[in-house]
């Protein structure tokens, strides 16, 4: 009762959340153990491409560019044992370094920007079960490319497409709480993380496509050592989304790797609807 | 003093005009501010930038209303410029 009270309560962190809310459902082949596993995710504030951040800031100050940002995610059901966050909460405290927007010198229908974070995150991350806590604090420093093309150049064209890219480093400092293992160490990990977002877009400003791939690869500087052998953990995620109807899409999910906080591998091919709202 | 209060709003919106230009390939004459600004002239990706630009030119608006709203409730050109206008 108290784990699904805060369940609850992650969930309802930021209660305003509307941007970019949805719910997934679907079925997985896990290739570790050759079964078939259901899929319920949903997510509050947060978008699929973490750098693209459609979500309730706390504060964001003009003059400075320091910005707040609470933002949770949580999985459950069976999809947990083939997903690597399945509760995490973040809040976010950063500064953007946002220039202007340039116009591509080859094609005059595309702008771009690169923008740069510096943010630390106190963030709480841990299973369903609640057996593997991690408290930790992140710093990360993000680099984010993103660019829009139109269809035309006279007023009544559209955004045709749209990429996103974003990379850098970071570095994960603080305490690893096992009820596995009953015990409690100092956990650190260091590496680099990497998305990429392309989004096919038509004259009614509807995603027919979405295409995402995600990763990071780091190195564990300290964990509790039962738990894993690997001295680096990592893992890239891929999706493809199409639109079938309105706000109902069918989308083909990839997974490969681990993370925390059970450093559990992941190997899945997932096929599922989501009804964005 | 009504001539001085209707060349600001005009002026207001115009610089609205050019900020939302800047990421198009439209003059900024034929920036219509009763359409959509997402995914009409703006993908969300660029969100930030554009309110960017918004709080540079009206440092007086809350940054963070401004951000969370822009998407949510606000929708077009004129709802902005009614938030412009009313801080002025």
């Amino acid at each position: 009762m108290k784990k699904l009270l805060f369940i609850l309560g992650s969930c309802f962190v930021i209660l305003n959340a509307k941007a970019q809310d949805f719910i997934r459902l679907g079925a997985t082949h896990d290739f570790a153990s050759n079964k078939v596993l259901n899929i319920f995710s949903f997510a509050f504030n947060r978008t699929e491409a973490e750098e693209a951040d459609v979500a309730k800031y706390l504060s964001f100050n003009i003059h400075s560019n320091i910005f707040i940002l609470p933002t949770s995610e949580v999985n459950i059901g069976d999809g947990v044992t083939s997903s690597e966050n399945n509760v995490l909460v973040q809040f976010k405290i950063g500064k953007l370094y946002l220039p202007t927007v340039q116009r591509s010198s080859t094609n005059p229908l595309r702008t771009y920007v690169w923008r740069q974070s510096i943010e630390f995150n106190p963030s709480y991350n841990s299973d369903k079960e609640f057996n593997e806590r991690l408290y930790f604090g992140q710093l990360r420093y993000g680099a984010n490319y993103v660019s829009q093309v139109f269809s035309g150049a006279v007023p009544g064209s559209y955004i045709t497409s749209v990429h996103s890219i974003a990379l850098g480093p970071f570095g994960n400092f603080g305490s690893r709480n096992s009820k596995t293992y009953d015990a409690s160490k100092f956990y650190s990990t260091t590496g680099a993380f990497f998305e990429y977002t392309f989004r096919d877009l038509n004259q009614h400003q509807e995603e027919n496509w979405v295409a995402a791939i995600s990763g990071n690869y780091y190195y564990i500087i300290s964990d509790i050592d039962a738990i894993t052998n690997d001295n680096f953990g990592g893992i890239i995620k891929t999706s493809l989304d199409r639109r079938i109807y309105k706000k109902f899409s069918i989308g083909l999910q990839y997974k490969y790797g681990n993370d925390n906080p059970n450093y559990a591998y992941v190997h899945t091919l997932g096929l599922s609807a989501k009804i964005s709202y | 003093m009504a001539t001085s209060l209707a060349f600001k709003l005009e002026s207001n919106a115009v610089l609205l005009q050019k900020i939302i230009a800047a990421y198009t390939p439209y003059s900024y004459q034929s920036i219509d501010l009763d359409q959509e600004i997402e995914d009409v002239y703006i993908a969300k990706e660029f969100k930030l930038n554009f309110c960017h630009d918004i709080l540079n030119t009206w440092k007086q608006i809350d940054g963070a209303a401004l951000i969370n709203d822009m998407f949510e409730d606000l929708k077009t050109g004129n709802d902005i410029l009614k938030i412009v206008k009313y801080i002025q």
